[in-house]
């Protein structure tokens, strides 16, 4: 039982790093009907600036304590924001009006060029994410089972930023343009919406959530690689589809599920199967719900 | 760029090595007209490595190492005269893509190859070798059917997955007297390989394996697996996998409190893994040829010690001082035949006894594998990877 | 510059292209060094998968992001049978062909039913499965990690084939085998199949295709493919392994297609020469050639968002056959009858009997009952809403009814798949045009005629003389649909590109086509000007007179009064009148609903 609940708990965490992620997935095809290749990338530059910014000279040791760390956060989601939108302006817009798998094969691209730019910049091997700039505490809950004060912060953060995200988009004027742009490019023009810019803020708030899951990650684990884009980033794309691809709550419930299915998948079956496990429930959950778990029974219009 | 710095650096050791070179007999002749059975123009030596993707890691490892040995070998004036130009393929540890890049080395004329990192690129890229006579000596393929199939032109400076297998058995069954084996690899070829080398050997020690399964390799959330192998209640737990992976185990094998004695293979020798995992590695041990630091030779020193310097760290990993050992003997094999004919050379090197690698004496067997008990093994003690004290007999 | 090139009938330049290809082709091997001809070898290799992988990517619409799994099926097919059973490696190729297509099909036949994207991430597990499947050495099958090694290369004539040199001309011949079969079957009606599919599911059902059974004939096909180039694979390396198999090679190949252009085999070729040679001349870039590579994908994507060579339209080669009789609609009716013999007029073809269906709770069609004899043509009328669109769907399969029973000919249809109602002679057209909008006006109508196109594979596959002028049968009666509707100067237009007007002629035409018992009109005069109405009146009335039965939705009360034997109205779900076209404009009922509805409507929109 206690390692049943340090299962479930090593999986919410997790969990929580690939709703993050998945979120941009999700967003960026709610608009687009584009899978973004690149956005596990996007995820991995956030880790490493992340690194950059905490183990610069000129800023070490004014960073410690959580202010730093959220000072850290919000700079470096508000680059890798600012690399999404680089990327949509660039590769994206201009296949705005082709093909729908033009941009997906441009997406690929995207990610081969940023997965080896970061490998140029900081090298091929692992980086070991520095640490020390949280307090290392750990509690027991009792029953074997613990939980650390950087997967608490995970899950309240990841939490916090989804909540955010969901009012935003439900409660605010963009948030509706947002939605009128996922349902239908043409009306919601005639509604007066400048479509571009809701686009280019889909690729802001996407990457920016994806950077701040890379600092997640980093700290957690405390190492990173200029590889765990693609990882991360299958995975990802794939709880957003477990959710229901397009749908904001949908990204939520795939990424937990994903996490939690993953941990129990290692932890009772095996781990050198995890991967295969892991596909093998999510065409079972597509056979029996086509659209996903949230996913509206709409006919995608290819 | 720090072309001019790096040769200063190289000084002690080309003047060394130049020391070696005039110790074979022959003076150098200078100018650069042809000399024995050298053709003119640069000796060039091949390296078929990945450079790119899932192990860029070792490939650009083997690349700096070498780099940095050529330098130095050019700054003292080549050997014979004859510049030695390095060329570099990517092969991305793929089949595919190393016979392609085996190809490409072959028609640039280079004289022998240093590579491929993984079993299967080398595999793939072997035959083009032979039938092209082109030396091939691999630092980190393990695999033991790479030495079975008669190529003439094909050595090893990495050693066998079995003999590997059977020191840690030894280590953890005979020497330490632990039965009941866990066995934890990364899907790698070259893990997955040690870990089933060493699964024949600990049955035959007459251990038992309890537990063989993998991790995910950069996956970082090991918390299932070992949830499931602390169930086991292993005696000793075998990782072959990477420091990379290794630390993170360590760490979170003791935040479960998982009681077993942890062991890592040869690519789990390198600090990084003591810095990740902290108080953790306390107690950790490895299987592993003999580092440079302790070999206590000048030139692996020296090695260890311009290669942080020229890039700014340690090298990645056990492969990549083997890689500088395979161009050292191909280097030494040159200078000592005057010629880059790879029967000569081939034959030159089968009858090498001893050369001092940076991991240990180096003598091939006759199927080009490399020979010898290579393996110590070594525990983290107050942070730093000693000898361990007792050591399984031969 | 672009000008220039839109002057060349690219058409004809095409069908010559081959010619420099082959020549091309031949004299390479003597031209280039042994590593180019390696690089070739592997080009070539990677050009078979991605032809398979056009199959379905290309024809069926089925975004395959896992083809480097089957391309790997056939790669360890091949090693296991050579290594462990001494079969030569080319004697595997038909067992590696096998066992590729058959798994395929297989892994993708639970899932084969979703859309797009959701098959896509289906495909990407299934290509991830296969990996870790082979990683993991089940049953010691697969050599784990390390994977087979020591594959015998091939021997053709007692010589092995040892240097690229020698291998060139091993790859070559599959690669031309894999292109001819591509062309073979993509000109086929099984490629038309497939291309309807592709362009609108629903569509393609309504003309009696099965969607799921098409797909997977397309992933079996392109999977063997694959299988094909995997067994050369394996003989040209001598080890496979799992690290040669991974999701990126899958995305190479889809890049291939996508890159090149769908559906265009010399855009395969560029697309391939695009990812797999032009990497080549960044090797001397070392570690940065990825990145100089990534960047020139997204270059050449935004170049030509279409394909570097896109596909051009299908179109018929080949002499039309000729066909006994005149340009009039012919009486038809009956070909294609469910009972298979040329029926009595006034005979009853359809019995609806107390049929309903509810979405959610809300009651669309409520306990309808109505007979349809042969030869009438009955109006369906009834306010927005009154569920009109969804009794259709009931009748040709599109829904399955709650409760009730439908008789075609006698027998029940309720609850049949839509395919196999259209099968049975049910032929309909859609309220929103529903064309295959990048097919030509003359393969929409060919469409039309799938119940009676070639389905055989193996028949495809041989196409023997019967094949051959059965095909050509086809186009000449498709030809006189087209002539009927007035649309036969649009014959090798795309169908997206036509005007309204004609959009709706053609579906009507290609309904025509299949010469069916029962057809079915979802509103075919919306939209029209009175002009195009009358046209259309006079084509309905052409159509009784070729005795076919007819049902209408019509809000054009003229049209419906005009054309229609006997009229219903529906309300609300429920039938509430049934008569002639007079009877029932002057009922009170029907009046009531329409003048009442508007109002109904309004008030509960507001208390909603």
């Amino acid at each position: 039982m206690s390692g049943f609940l340090e299962l479930l708990l090593n999986g919410v965490t997790l969990g929580s790093v690939y709703a993050l992620v998945a979120l941009g997935y999700t967003m960026v095809y709610g608009v687009l009907r584009l899978i973004n290749f690149a956005h596990g990338d996007l995820f991995a530059l956030g880790a490493y600036l992340a690194f950059s910014f905490l183990t610069a000279r000129t800023l070490a040791g004014r960073l410690a304590g959580p202010a730093g760390l959220l000072a850290v956060l919000l700079l470096e989601m508000l680059f890798v924001a600012l690399a999404g939108a680089l990327t949509e302006r660039v590769a994206y817009r201009p296949l705005r009006h082709s093909s729908r798998l033009a941009p997906v094969v441009s997406a690929l691209g995207v990610s081969v060029f940023l997965e080896n730019a970061i490998m140029l910049v900081y090298g091929p091997d692992y980086r070991v994410f520095p640490h020390g700039f949280l307090p290392q505490v750990v509690w027991s809950l009792g029953a074997g089972v613990h939980l650390a004060l950087v997967q608490l912060l995970i899950i309240l953060v990841s939490l916090a930023l989804m909540v955010a995200l969901y009012l935003f988009v439900q409660r605010t004027t963009v948030g509706a343009a947002i939605r009128a742009v996922a349902l239908d490019h043409d009306t919601a023009r005639l509604m007066g919406i400048d479509v571009d810019r809701i686009i280019l803020l889909v690729f802001l708030v996407g990457p920016a959530l994806g950077g701040a899951a890379g600092l997640m990650v980093g700290s957690y684990y405390g190492q990173i690689s200029f590889q765990m884009g693609w990882g991360y980033g299958l995975k990802a794309f794939t709880a957003a589809i477990i959710g229901g691809i397009g749908n904001i709550p949908g990204a939520m419930v795939g990424g937990l599920l994903l996490g939690v299915l993953e941990a129990l998948g290692a932890g009772y079956v095996s781990s050198a199967w995890q991967g295969a496990i892991t596909f093998l429930v999510l065409i079972l959950i597509l056979v029996v719900r086509p659209t996903g778990l949230l996913g509206e029974r709409v006919v995608s219009k290819l | 760029m720090n072309g001019i710095r790096k040769i200063a650096l190289v000084g002690p050791l080309a003047l060394a090595l130049a020391g070696a070179a005039a110790c074979g007999g022959t003076a150098p002749a200078g100018g650069g007209s042809a000399q024995g059975g050298i053709p003119p123009g640069p000796i060039k030596i091949g390296i078929q490595a990945p450079l790119t993707r899932d192990y860029a890691l070792e490939g650009q490892g083997f690349q700096r190492a070498i780099q940095l040995l050529a330098d130095q070998i050019n700054a003292r004036g080549g050997i014979d005269g004859h510049t030695i130009q390095i060329v570099a393929e990517d092969d991305q540890g793929t089949a595919q893509q190393a016979a392609v890049a085996a190809q490409r080395l072959v028609t640039e004329g280079v004289v022998a190859v240093v590579g491929g990192y993984n079993s299967t690129a080398t595999e793939a890229a072997q035959p083009i070798y032979n039938q092209n006579k082109v030396l091939q000596v691999t630092p980190a393929s393990t695999a033991v059917q790479l030495s079975q199939k008669g190529y003439k032109y094909f050595f090893r400076t990495a050693t066998l997955d079995s003999a590997q297998g059977k020191f840690a058995a030894d280590l953890m069954v005979k020497t330490l007297g632990f039965r009941q084996i866990a066995l934890l690899h990364d899907n790698s070829t070259y893990a997955l390989g040690l870990a089933q080398a060493t699964e024949q050997a600990v049955k035959a020690d007459g251990g038992q394996v309890v537990f063989f399964d993998a991790i995910v390799p950069g996956s970082n959330d090991f918390g299932a697996v070992l949830t499931r192998l602390k169930a086991k209640a292993p005696e000793a737990v075998y990782f072959t996998g990477y420091f990379s992976d290794a630390g993170l185990l360590l760490k979170q094998s003791q935040a479960i409190g998982l009681k077993t004695q942890w062991i890592g293979g040869d690519a789990n020798n390198n600090p990084q893994l003591i810095q990740v995992a902290g108080p953790a590695a306390e107690g950790f041990m490895v299987t592993t040829p003999p580092q440079p630091q302790d070999l206590k030779t000048p030139e692996a020193e020296k090695f260890v010690q311009q290669y942080r310097q020229k890039y700014g760290e340690m090298p990645p990993s056990v492969w990549t001082i083997s890689a500088a050992d395979a161009f050292r003997v191909i280097v030494d094999a040159v200078e000592k035949t005057h010629s880059t004919d790879a029967e000569k050379l081939a034959a030159y090197l089968h009858q090498l006894k001893d050369f001092p690698g940076f991991t240990g004496p180096v003598t091939f067997a006759p199927n080009g594998d490399r020979e010898g008990a290579l393996h110590k093994a070594y525990i983290v003690k107050d942070g730093q990877f000693v000898l361990y004290d007792r050591q399984p007999s031969e | 510059m672009r000008r220039a090139w839109a002057a060349v009938p690219r058409g004809r330049l095409e069908g010559w292209l081959w010619l420099p290809a082959a020549l091309l082709a031949l004299v390479l091997p003597f031209l280039l060094n042994a590593y180019w001809i390696d690089v070739v070898d592997v080009f070539l290799l990677y050009l078979m998968a991605a032809v398979g992988l056009d199959l379905m990517v290309g024809q069926a619409g089925v975004y395959n992001f896992g083809q480097a799994a089957f391309y790997g099926l056939g790669a360890y097919a091949a090693a296991i049978l050579s290594t462990r059973l001494g079969v030569p490696v080319l004697w595997t190729v038909p067992v590696a062909v096998a066992v590729a297509a058959g798994l395929a099909a297989l892994a993708t036949w639970p899932a084969i039913h979703l859309r797009g994207d959701y098959l896509l991430i289906v495909t990407v597990g299934i290509g991830e499965i296969f990996r870790i499947a082979a990683v993991n050495n089940p049953f010691g099958l697969t050599g784990g990690a390390n994977g087979i090694p020591g594959v015998p290369q091939p021997q053709v004539m007692g010589r092995v084939l040892a240097t690229p040199g020698q291998y060139y001309w091993l790859v070559l011949a599959g690669t031309v085998l894999v292109m001819l079969f591509w062309r073979r079957v993509v000109d086929s009606p099984l490629g038309r199949m497939w291309r309807m599919v592709r362009e609108d599911e629903e569509a393609a059902t309504a003309m009696g295709v099965d969607p799921g059974r098409a797909k997977l004939l397309a992933v079996a096909a392109g999977a063997g493919v694959a299988g094909l180039a995997g067994a050369l694979f394996a003989g040209k390396l001598t080890i496979v392994a799992p690290d040669s198999f991974t999701f990126w090679e899958s995305t190479v190949l889809f890049a291939i297609v996508i890159l090149g252009g769908p559906g265009s085999l010399p855009g395969l070729v560029v697309g391939a020469a695009g990812m797999q040679i032009l990497p080549e001349f960044f090797r001397d870039f070392a570690q940065y050639r990825m990145v100089v590579f990534g960047a020139a994908m997204v270059v050449m994507m935004i170049f030509r968002p279409q394909g570097i060579w896109p596909a051009r339209p299908w179109r018929f080669r080949g002499p039309a056959a000729e066909v006994p009789g005149d340009r009039r609609l012919a009486p038809v009716a009956g070909a294609g009858d469910p009972g298979g013999r040329r029926p009595a007029a006034g005979e009853e073809l359809l019995a609806v009997e107390g049929v309903g269906k509810a979405f959610g709770g809300v009651l669309a069609v409520d306990g309808v009952s109505f007979r349809l004899r042969r030869g009438e043509i009955l109006g369906l009328i009834g306010p927005n809403g009154a569920g009109k669109t969804t009794l259709f769907n009931l009748i040709t399969g599109f829904n399955r009814p709650d409760s009730g029973s439908i008789r075609l000919a006698g027998r029940p249809v309720a609850g049949l798949p839509a395919y196999r109602v259209a099968a049975l002679g049910v032929s309909r057209t859609f309220q929103t045009i529903r064309l295959f909008p990048r097919l030509t006006v003359l393969e929409n109508v060919l469409a039309g005629r799938h119940r009676f196109s070639e389905k055989s594979f193996w028949r495809v596959l041989l196409r023997p003389r019967r094949t051959r002028a059965a095909e050509a049968r086809q186009v000449a009666l498709a030809r006189r649909y087209l002539a009927l509707m007035g649309l036969e100067r649009w014959e090798e237009e795309l169908a997206r590109n036509l005007p309204y007007g004609a959009q709706r002629r053609l579906e009507i035409a290609r309904a025509l086509a299949a010469e069916p018992a029962l057809l079915v009109l979802d509103e075919p005069a919306a939209g029209l000007n009175e002009q195009e109405s009358a046209e259309l009146m006079e084509e309905l009335r052409q159509i009784r007179e070729a005795g076919i039965t007819l049902i209408l939705i019509e809000h054009d009360m003229s049209v419906v009064m005009n054309v229609s034997d006997r009229v219903i109205c529906l309300d609300q779900g429920r039938l509430i009148a049934e008569g002639t076209p007079a009877a029932v404009q002057a009922d009170p009922r029907v009046i009531e609903a329409y003048l009442g509805a508007p109002e109904a409507e309004l008030s509960g929109g507001e208390s909603a």
